[in-house]
């Protein structure tokens, strides 16, 4: 156990589920996919995808409903998610302490040139060195007084963020930190997965389209919003009898280095990841509950994180539940971790294993515990959650039922 | 919680092994995408860096220099961690896509924007090209890329075993202006540092990286204007033998930057 365990006590969501954790949890439980056919027409020419789009979220208590919907969409959902962790957090009238903010966000730029370039600004064009990025402008309009940064190790961001985020509080850089992820999709993100042949094409059929570990699988169903957690010391949630949802118990990360797009067929440098993050945890494989697959439903990464969770779990595969929620959600890209890490504390909070839907015909090289279709009650004290991203990164974040 | 309620900062120190700065005008980063460094992982494609962005060609050359004026062994850098911070990358592939759309549509899209393009592209290359299976991750993006760059190595988890990290920050100065039809109006030059943080005590011939936390002082001491990558570069380009330069950020929440680099004439000898 670390000398000074760091828990989480808030959370905010923005999802395609839903905009609190509640709602979130009870259509990943329920494994009800908003998955739908999205067309973008340019130049008369239309691409029709399935994916998951979030609601515009909610103004926060006190914003002028205009005002708020005047920001940018991103901004929306990165201010709604951090005034509600805060909130859940019982941590809105608090002053004095130092709050940072890491937040996982890989595309924060090319979106914020192609929002105002559709508006019809110039900023691309121009490249003002004094305009102020997202974690900025939260953290002013939030009044946060701690270390901030933007991370980025592309699908795997929110699990990079999250992990940043401990640290400074275990280095006492920060006494609370909120850490998460986000992204909005736009047409020309959409079309750019697309030319990389990564999404599903099963756009008629929407819904079933994001079907992991699946022998039909062709692609994944990309999806937006956003999740953002509140960090904190154990110690200092006891002293102000704050509610944990779980300790944030270990962290591991890797890279392949083996390509920019193409996920590793050595399953070694994602096995470690998880060896790192166990070894954090300072648990043993056979401790582990529930696993959240990064799973997408492309056909070579769910094979290679298959063969890399037989290396680490060895004959306790068969017996570790396996889903990916991905398959619900979508592939939410730079919030996917930290969507996924809800997913987790939905799985540690409800004592239930959130299913992998359309798992209709499981991919023998495959083999996992899956948890095809409905939830299933079980009980769970440690949950792993696996995010991969371009570039090679390998993520595992464990979570672990607060005492 | 009050001020004095706050847990002590850590101080937070790192050695430097090597450094290295590049930097190159525009027009004449086009054949640096052929010049794979020696040291490249075997079996690295010949065209690795054809698609790649601008910022990751320079923070290649920056490493290149950093290597090669230490001596560095590559093999030894196997389990170094990779943080890289760009400041607006993707912003001239950006302008290209937008072209595309507009007259193409979705299907005229580089497939290479996503990867190539993003925060985490600079480190994701480097890790390919270096070989190292610890943790690579993209830093920042905007105009403050550099200070978030500096927090994050300092603070970042250390993997048990390994003996350093690698910094590189990347920008362009000035930023590149872009007519409409796509013609870059200035002279734009990219410019890389690249810093091998050394975690072994007393490593710190090249210089050193630290953080200091000014635990309850006020957050009232923002810079105006921080120090910008273009004058880190600068200096250090024109650091003579012997002699050591140093640089500090404020952070606004109450913590200290500090950056000291020295420059010894074994290394000038060998950048000559």
């Amino acid at each position: 156990m670390r000398a000074c365990p760091v828990v989480i006590t808030g959370v905010g969501a923005a999802t395609p589920l839903g905009a609190d954790f509640d709602t979130f949890a009870a259509n990943l439980l329920a494994g009800r996919s908003p998955a739908k056919a999205v067309t973008d027409s340019a130049a008369g020419v239309e691409v029709r995808l399935p994916a998951c789009l979030s609601d515009d979220p909610p103004a926060p208590v006190g914003w002028d409903e205009a005002e708020f919907r005047s920001l940018p969409r991103t901004e929306q959902f990165v201010l709604w998610c951090c005034t509600a962790a805060l909130a859940d957090a019982g941590l809105l009238a608090e002053d004095g302490a130092r709050i940072g903010l890491s937040l996982g966000a890989g595309g924060e730029w090319i979106r914020r040139w192609e929002g105002d370039w559709a508006a019809g600004g110039r900023e691309v064009y121009e490249g003002r060195t004094n305009s102020p990025s997202l974690v900025d402008v939260a953290a002013d309009r939030l009044s946060l007084n701690g270390p901030r940064a933007t991370v980025a190790a592309a699908c795997a961001s929110g699990n990079a963020a999250i992990a940043q985020a401990r640290r400074w509080i275990e280095l006492g850089l920060a006494d609370i930190c909120l850490a998460g992820g986000v992204e909005t999709i736009t047409p020309i993100c959409r079309s750019g997965f697309n030319n990389l042949r990564a999404l599903s094409k099963r756009v008629d059929d929407a819904r079933r389209a994001s079907r992991p570990f699946d022998q039909d699988r062709d692609g994944f169903v990309i999806g937006e919003g956003a999740a953002i957690l509140v960090l904190e010391s154990s110690e200092r949630a006891r002293r102000r009898g704050a509610r944990a949802y779980a300790e944030v118990a270990g962290f591991g990360a890797t890279s392949d280095a083996f390509h920019m797009i193409i996920p590793s067929s050595d399953p070694a440098p994602a096995a470690a990841a998880m060896q790192l993050a166990l070894a954090d945890a300072a648990i043993e494989p056979h401790e582990i509950d529930y696993i959240n697959a990064h799973a997408t439903s492309t056909p070579v990464g769910d094979k290679a994180e298959a063969r890399a969770l037989h290396s680490v779990f060895g004959s306790h595969t068969a017996t570790t539940p396996v889903s990916s929620t991905k398959s619900v959600t979508g592939h939410l890209l730079s919030a996917a971790a930290a969507i996924e890490a809800l997913a987790c504390l939905v799985a540690i909070r409800e004592q239930a294993i959130p299913p992998t839907i359309n798992l209709e015909r499981p991919d023998p090289e495959c083999d996992l515990c899956h948890v095809p279709h409905q939830a299933i009650a079980h009980p769970v004290e440690y949950a792993l959650s696996n995010s991969f991203g371009f570039g090679g990164s390998n993520t595992s974040l464990i979570l672990r039922k607060a005492a | 919680m009050s001020v004095s309620q706050r847990t002590t900062c850590a101080a937070l120190s790192f050695g430097l092994s090597s450094w290295g700065v590049a930097q190159a005008e525009y027009s004449a980063i086009g054949p640096l995408r052929k010049q794979l460094p020696d040291w490249s992982a075997a079996g690295t494609a010949g065209h690795f860096l054809k698609h790649a962005d601008e910022q990751t060609v320079m923070a290649v050359q920056a490493v290149d220099r950093a290597i090669r004026e230490q001596h560095l062994d590559v093999r030894e850098q196997a389990n170094w961690p990779i943080v890289s911070a760009p400041r607006f990358p993707g912003r001239l592939a950006g302008i290209d896509s937008l072209k595309r759309f507009t007259t193409g549509g979705g299907p005229a899209l580089s497939p290479q924007l996503i990867a190539q393009h993003s925060l985490h592209s600079v480190s994701g290359a480097l890790s390919v090209l270096i070989g190292s299976r610890a943790q690579n991750l993209g830093v920042g993006g905007g105009a403050d890329s550099l200070r978030e760059g500096l927090l994050t190595a300092l603070t970042m988890a250390r993997p048990r075993g390994a003996s350093g990290a690698w910094l590189v920050l990347t920008a362009y100065s000035p930023e590149p202006v872009i007519a409409d039809d796509g013609a870059i109006q200035n002279r734009p030059v990219c410019q890389a540092a690249a810093l091998a943080l050394s975690f072994a005590a007393g490593a710190s011939h090249c210089g050193r990286l630290s953080l200091r936390g000014d635990v309850g002082t006020p957050a009232a001491i923002y810079e105006e204007r921080p120090l910008a990558l273009a004058e880190l570069v600068a200096s250090l380009q024109q650091l003579a033998a012997g002699a050591a330069a140093r640089f500090t950020w404020r952070l606004d929440w109450g913590a200290t930057i500090a950056l000291e680099v020295r420059q010894s004439a074994a290394r000038l000898a060998a950048a000559a």
